[in-house]
């Protein structure tokens, strides 16, 4: 009796654990996402609901300028180098790396732990200088963005690489490159993200560059409220 | 002859069809999971690999989703398939499928069961319920070579016959499937496999009554 108790219990674990790999691996292909923050509007609003795509990774197009993304914030531990150059090794992305935190990762499910991710544009791709004027706006290469999905120009200075610091998403007070005085060009393998709304956000301009590996998918879809494709670059909201 | 072997009833009570289906789930759970991982890979390998050939056109959320469709179409009746094929103690192997027709005549059958059940829902819940019953069967009896209409046919002369054995399964394990404590696989399973018993034991039944009838 014992015996088939157990091989009943083995079967139905089986047949629920089989569920697992199959969610990971569709999770490399599209995963769901909602937007709890004001920090794209009005492109995309709270509550909001969109499908990322992650197979722009085999055709080298998901880092594109103007695309909009998902990604782990960087670590908040200092570089190992605070005068560098910028290109610090600061790809380090703010992950956990215990079995539940994996697990949530790769299926998504609510009873395994799940980051914090942050979505933000792409302003610059590797190789790009990037200025950002009071109140202009965001020059690429020296040319000036135009940026019809923003709500109002950035209210700060970046100019060189010391501009960039600022409180994280946990709050702690960084300071990425130190007082560099380079000019802020996008190391290889990295990008420059920010957000459509400038001025009330966490992003590039506070803790610098993130790798490319850190990013989880580009936006696809959009769901809901609207059905509408979003993987072009620069797309607003119509 | 098809439609001679479908007016014949169901022999098997609940009772039987839930133990056989329980029984042959314990005993071939192993290639049941090979069966629905290798659709799930092999599901997801070409979802994939048609969202990298289109995510860059704004039509590719309307193409991936009639993707999307027609795979589960042809999912779901390859597993009605091949879960014939496990009741009847037939051979299966991962590569066999069921012929284009055959998919294409579940699917038809079932959006017809569909909207029926959902029209019946609308019209007070219980003809839902009901329809839902009588149309249980009718994926089989598709995947098994009869015609959209036809299998609904069946489906509804087999209920006719053994409609409170039908509707005690069904209604069993989908209330088993709403009890959050992980059993919603194993009471698919089990449903699927009963439901194939109803289907063929009346086949069974009724090929030898016809031999019978012939001798």
């Amino acid at each position: 009796m014992i015996k088939r108790i157990a091989n009943i219990i083995v079967m139905l674990i089986a047949l629920e654990l089989l569920m697992l790999p199959i969610l990971a691996l569709f999770r490399c292909v599209v995963e769901a996402r909602y937007i709890p923050s004001t920090s794209m509007r009005p492109a995309l609003q709270v509550n909001d609901r969109i499908l990322l795509e992650k197979v722009s990774r085999f055709t080298g197009k998901m880092a594109e300028r103007g695309a909009i993304v998902v990604f782990y914030p960087p670590s908040d531990r200092l570089p190992k180098n605070a005068d560098n150059n910028g290109d610090d090794g600061r790809d380090e992305a703010n992950q956990k790396w215990d079995i539940m935190h994996v697990l949530g990762r790769l299926t998504g499910l609510p009873i395994f732990p799940n980051e914090p991710a942050l979505v933000k544009r792409i302003i610059g791709v590797a190789g790009d200088t990037i200025r950002v004027v009071p109140n202009v706006g965001v020059y690429v290469n020296d040319k000036l963005l135009v940026e019809p999905y923003i709500i109002a120009p950035a209210n700060y200075e970046l100019k060189t690489l010391g501009d960039i610091f600022g409180p994280t998403v946990a709050g702690i007070w960084v300071r990425p490159y130190g007082k560099s005085q380079q000019p802020i060009v996008v190391p290889k393998g990295m990008i420059f993200a920010l957000s459509d709304d400038r001025n009330n956000t966490i992003d590039s301009h506070i803790f610098g560059f993130v790798s490319e590996k850190a990013i989880i998918g580009r936006a696809w879809v959009m769901v809901y409220p609207i059905q509408k494709y979003m993987h072009e670059p620069y797309w607003s909201r119509p | 002859m098809q439609e001679s072997l479908a007016t014949t009833p169901t022999t098997i009570s609940a009772k039987t069809a839930m133990s056989k289906a329980w029984n042959l789930l314990q005993d071939k759970y192993p290639i049941i999971i090979l069966v629905i991982c290798w659709q799930a890979v092999r599901n997801i390998l070409i979802f994939a690999a048609i969202l990298t050939l289109t995510v860059s056109i704004p039509q590719s959320p309307v193409i991936m989703l009639v993707t999307i469709i027609l795979l589960s179409a042809e999912s779901s009746a390859e597993f009605f398939w091949f879960t014939l094929k496990l009741v009847r103690n037939e051979p299966y192997n991962l590569f066999h499928l069921p012929s284009p027709l055959a998919v294409v005549n579940w699917f038809i059958a079932t959006i017809l069961t569909t909207l029926s059940v959902n029209l019946g829902i609308f019209a007070l819940i219980i003809p839902g319920l009901v329809l839902g019953v009588f149309f249980s069967t009718s994926g089989y009896a598709a995947v098994d070579g009869f015609g959209p209409i036809q299998s609904l046919k069946v489906s509804w002369r087999i209920a006719s016959s053994a409609f409170w054995q039908i509707a005690l399964v069904f209604f069993t394990m989908l209330s088993l499937m709403i009890i959050p404590i992980g059993l919603t696989v194993a009471c698919n399973f089990m449903l699927v496999l009963a439901l194939a018993f109803f289907y063929t034991t009346s086949k069974v039944y009724a090929e030898s009554a016809t031999v019978k009838k012939n001798d």
